[in-house]
């Protein structure tokens, strides 16, 4: 089923494709990229108001403990300190997606970032010695580390109210799982973990929290959702979500961390309460690692068939997360997994059951995939393995199985536009997979460096998630007497280039050249509501509402010349910055002069527009089922591997990716957002992994957190597939996490193949490999 | 907070010698280890700093009498490209070459690099297979006294060396290898820059018919201190290299070594590659050997 779309948008596609000065599809520098390179940016920590003070959290440094006595008498009468706070001097109002977490803790803490104390002083090396002053007299209770531990006979009960320590269960079914083993001539069965990622933004966390003389408070804040923010954190503190203001200064980097209110947070306005002046607070890395959230550890149980022709029949998947010692939004990323169980490929019968897990680690929350590079990474591998057993090549056994245009798949998510097909083509042959991709080693002395091609395929939602009330976003635009515009749009900006992408649109609509457009994206106060910078949806639905707020202004500046200039408006064309003939494009007039005649003419009106832009999707219903992005996109990567097997050590080659774009924007953002994704998933893949023990996390430094750095970068090759997605701007899908999700399988399948060994584990470090192959070599005997 | 009462910066030895006896001394060269201890806290400020960088006589590569002296305060960034390493020791310019990163090699000395004393400093490894002997001075009543050191002395646990109070590492000297010597060294890691060893091997030998006729072996991250492979050595010297020999060789490795299980590596992970490192070392030496 394709989305029927007005005849008026499919037109102004058309021909925009024919215009000459067309922005659409070039490579655009982001707007902020010269302000950054030249260290002009005015980050968080950058910003100091006029009688500011400096935060600082005393963690508890225990995973799992009894709060005897907190003695904060030797910080307090420190020079310099204005405020220290325990959770006795505020009001404690639990929060977080499971209503366990409090900003600062009383009673008990359940992992080691639990705050216990805050405080609020002169200067930041204060604050630190201050911290380092407050006495607490804990009582240790034995430390659940694991899943295992947590679901273990008489383990102890992490949060009083949740008594086996599961506090979400998800299941989810289409199909009769038991008929679709009935059906299948093979069936796989297998286990996989994977670890726990740092989202490792450059830019670490903070706020400054402000209060005026008034009550107001404003908060300069890094979060990706600063609407839902207000409305959450205004629960904690306190306050009207009315009176409260968020402006966001340049965040360096969200995938997802940003999506919760932090306990970090209400604690830094308690103390902006406290002392009746601005505090800031800003996280070391070591802190940034020690106390924010991590993406997910799971365990997937995973067990899938097909028939002997190759197509699928069924899949069945129990899946574990360890949730940590409090719950985030992350604890929902089981609802993106599901979809690409469910959706990626047609497969008739398909049951998923999820428990969430509490432990004394450091709790998880949402990161760039949401769920999904987990699930891709069990699936994925799957399949090939379904292919071994059936002797077919891991190309046909996809092409046989990939959803097509138009389908509704078994989850209810209507498929308008679907590359995946061509994303398969396209990402083999850029490999070379029918030279390259052989047969999988068959076992033998497993000595030496030997190559091998694997593939993984990528499915996600690609026009938004219906996941709140509202999936929208809203656009108020302004044009001057000049020809300036000032776009306000809803939605943030943390470096993954909207806000270029907006501006992109705009100009094109008003036939504007690219600098006079200005986007302010960063204070609630001036823009309009947006549900927040996630799902990949910026570029898919602020950039609508953009679009249809430039339309708007296009339309009324065109109505305006045709009457200055008595011509008919179906006549006319804004381009590089007049009002033009639209067969000939001769220019007839600037459009400042169009605005100034009709803002000091007769009519004496402005061009001022807004829009808010809903996309077409629906919430999903109780079973989980329905359309609920208005659109998917698609990819496939190729991976070409080096294994020393003697030492272990996986060398990624290449990647031959293709993804399903709908249609290119920003030829240079997307090729950053492309080679970005990859590289985290070469990080999620390879070498990233925040290690903990009992509770304790014993890595927290890039020296020994490791990041893939830009010399162990492959070759990339990008190519984009445009399926021009008729609800997209012109076309466009989102594609901002797609790229990280495949990565890992299509490495994992490409170690398979050159040793014959799957590891169903990540990260692939060189010691996890080198082991999963000796014990390979031993088990041949 | 520990605070810094006062920064020298001596610009002879004799006056750093002097200096460096003081209580409170901390003796500064590129800082590179020091300045973050200081910062995160996890080491205190030292009352005084003796800042040793404007000192010129420590500093440079020297080669004299088929001797090569290097200065404890020389840069390693430039030690990786000085002509002389590379000809007559060519396995402590590849070390200089892969230490930290190019920023950090730009400000850490090859001193600094030893008096760390971390079982995974990259040079010391080299200097080990090297057999490089340590001029260490002292201040004393008549002038400053040199005393030499062998370099597998100079450690005595992590982060420990036999330095005193008022002692101070002047010069890193060693025999040029003779042009027929085969030497190699390599770091296990996963990155090419960025990374602390997992595991270290340095290898010197000399060949004559076809037979090892002397060796030096080197380890690093494998043990409390850089370490001399006395054991891998006497498995090939007067020996072809077969790969009989090879095996024996790297199973005297393996069980030479005393690594630990930590956050990079298992113990049995560090003892394979250091068998998987030298095997590959002195498989190339046998292929050298033969064309």
């Amino acid at each position: 089923m394709i989305r029927s779309v007005d005849d008026t948008a499919v037109k102004e596609q058309t021909r925009r494709k024919t215009r000459k000065d067309s922005l659409i599809g070039k490579r655009v520098p982001k707007l902020d990229a010269p302000d950054k390179a030249t260290g002009k940016t005015r980050y968080l920590d950058d910003i100091k108001l006029p009688r500011m003070l400096y935060g600082k959290i005393l963690f508890a440094d225990r995973p799992h403990a009894r709060i005897v006595k907190i003695d904060t008498s030797a910080a307090k009468v420190m020079k310099g300190v204005r405020a220290v706070i325990t959770a006795d001097d505020v009001e404690l109002v639990t929060f977080g997606f499971g209503s366990d977490n409090t900003a600062l803790k009383k009673g008990k803490v359940t992992c080691i970032r639990d705050e216990i104390a805050a405080v609020a002083a002169d200067t930041s090396e204060i604050a630190t010695e201050a911290i380092k002053r407050i006495a607490v007299t804990y009582e240790d209770l034995p430390v659940i580390g694991s899943i295992e531990e947590s679901l273990a006979d008489g383990a102890p009960v992490i949060h009083e109210h949740i008594a086996d320590n599961v506090p979400f269960r998800f299941d989810y079914a289409h199909g009769d799982v038991d008929q679709g083993i009935l059906e299948s001539d093979v069936i796989v069965e297998d286990t996989y973990h994977v670890q726990r990622q740092a989202h490792c933004c450059l830019g670490t966390s903070g706020i400054i929290a402000d209060f005026g003389s008034d009550g107001r408070l404003t908060l300069h804040s890094l979060t990706q959702v600063p609407f839902s923010y207000k409305h959450d954190l205004s629960k904690i503190i306190r306050i009207p979500p009315e009176r409260i203001r968020v402006i966001q200064p340049p965040i360096g980097g969200g995938f997802g961390s940003k999506l919760d209110v932090h306990p970090f947070e209400p604690i830094c306005v308690f103390l902006a309460r406290a002392t009746s002046r601005p505090v800031r607070m800003t996280f070391s890395r070591e802190e940034e690692f020690l106390a924010t959230p991590t993406r997910q550890p799971m365990v997937i149980k995973l067990k899938s068939g097909a028939k002997k022709d190759g197509t699928f029949t069924f899949r069945d998947v129990l899946m574990t997360l360890d949730n940590g010692g409090h719950t985030s939004w992350g604890a929902t990323t089981p609802w993106i997994s599901i979809r690409t169980f469910s959706s990626l490929y047609r497969v008739p019968h398909v049951r998923q059951h999820v428990d969430v897990i509490y432990t004394n680690n450091i709790y998880a929350c949402a990161f760039r995939g949401y769920g999904n590079p987990q699930a891709t990474f069990a699936l994925e591998s799957q399949i090939d393995g379904l292919a071994d057993e059936l002797g077919m090549d891991p190309l046909d056994i996809r092409l046989k199985n990939a959803q097509e245009s138009g389908e509704t798949t078994g989850q209810g998510l209507v498929l308008g536009t679907c590359g995946l097909k061509e994303c398969l083509e396209t990402a083999t042959r850029n490999a070379g997979w029918d030279v390259k991709h052989s047969a999988p080693a068959k076992h033998g002395k497993r000595t030496g460096v030997v190559r091998g091609m694997g593939m993984a395929s990528i499915f996600h939602v690609g026009g938004g998630a219906k996941i709140y009330r509202s999936d929208g976003c809203g656009t108020m635009l302004k044009m001057d007497d000049f020809g300036g515009v000032v776009v306000f749009t809803g939605a943030s900006e943390i470096g993954q280039g909207s806000e270029t992408v907006i501006a992109q649109i705009v100009a094109e609509e008003l036939g504007l050249p690219l600098d006079n457009i200005r986007i302010v994206n960063n204070d609630t106060d001036l823009t309009p509501w947006d549900v927040g910078v996630h799902a990949s949806r910026t570029t898919f639905i602020a950039g609508n509402s953009a679009l249809r707020a430039a339309r708007k202004a296009r339309e009324k500046l065109l109505a305006a010349a045709a009457e200055q200039l008595k011509r008919d408006a179906d006549d006319l064309d804004l381009s590089a910055g007049n009002v033009v003939d639209r067969s000939t494009c001769e220019p007839l007039a600037p459009i400042p002069k169009i605005i100034r005649g009709l803002h000091f003419g007769k009519k004496n009106d402005l061009i001022m527009t807004s829009d808010y832009y809903e996309p077409p999707s629906t919430a999903p219903d109780k079973e989980d089922k329905g359309d609920i992005s208005a659109c998917y996109s698609f990819g496939t990567h190729v991976a070409e591997v080096e294994v020393d097997q003697d030492t272990g050590v996986v060398k990624v080659l290449g990647i031959s990716a293709a993804h399903d774009v709908g249609r290119v924007i920003n030829q240079m953002g997307i090729e950053g957002q492309i080679e970005g994704g990859i590289a985290q998933g070469l990080g999620y893949c390879l070498t990233e992994e925040l290690k903990l023990r009992d509770g304790r996390v014993i890595n927290p430094t890039f020296t020994d957190y490791k990041l893939i750095t830009t010399q162990e970068l492959p070759e990339m090759n990008v190519a984009f597939i445009e399926t021009n997605e008729p609800a997209g701007p012109y076309g466009a899908k989102g594609v901002a996490e797609s790229p990280l999700i495949a990565v890992s399988a299509a490495v994992a399948n490409a170690v398979h193949n050159a040793t014959g060994v799957r590891i169903n584990e990540l990260p692939l470090t060189p010691e996890r490999v080198l082991r999963k192959l000796q014990e390979a070599t031993d088990a041949d005997g | 907070m520990s605070a810094t009462k006062s920064y020298l910066a001596p610009t002879t030895l004799s006056e750093l010698t002097r200096l460096a006896g003081e209580p409170g001394v901390t003796v500064l060269a590129g800082g590179t280890d020091l300045q973050p201890r200081w910062s995160k806290g996890t080491a205190d400020r030292p009352e005084i700093v003796v800042d040793i960088k404007g000192i010129n006589e420590l500093k440079g590569a020297t080669f004299a009498n088929g001797e090569i002296r290097i200065g404890a305060c020389t840069r390693i960034n430039g030690i990786d490209v000085n002509v002389i390493v590379r000809e007559h020791a060519p396995l402590l310019a590849e070390a200089a070459g892969r230490v930290a990163c190019p920023q950090i090699r730009n400000r850490a000395t090859l001193g600094g690099n030893l008096c760390n004393a971390s079982p995974a400093a990259d040079t010391a490894v080299p200097l080990i297979a090297l057999d490089a002997v340590l001029d260490i001075a002292t201040s004393a009543p008549n002038g400053t006294i040199i005393r030499q050191v062998p370099v597998t002395e100079f450690f005595t646990g992590p982060g420990a060396t036999v330095l005193s109070p008022g002692d101070v590492l002047v010069a890193v000297r060693f025999k040029a290898l003779p042009k027929e010597t085969f030497s190699a060294w390599n770091k296990f890691g996963t990155r090419p820059s960025m990374e602390i060893a997992v595991a270290s091997v340095g290898v010197v030998l000399r060949m004559a018919d076809g037979k090892v006729t002397a060796a030096r072996v080197g380890y690093g991250s494998v043990a409390p201190v850089p370490l001399r492979g006395v054991d891998a050595e006497a498995a090939i010297v007067n020996q072809t290299l077969s790969d009989d020999v090879i095996a024996r060789c790297t199973e005297a490795a393996r069980n030479e070594i005393s690594p630990i299980t930590d956050m990079r590596a298992s113990e049995r992970y560090r003892r394979d590659v250091v068998a998987v490192m030298l095997r590959r070392m002195l498989e190339n030496a046998r292929h050298a050997r033969n064309n």
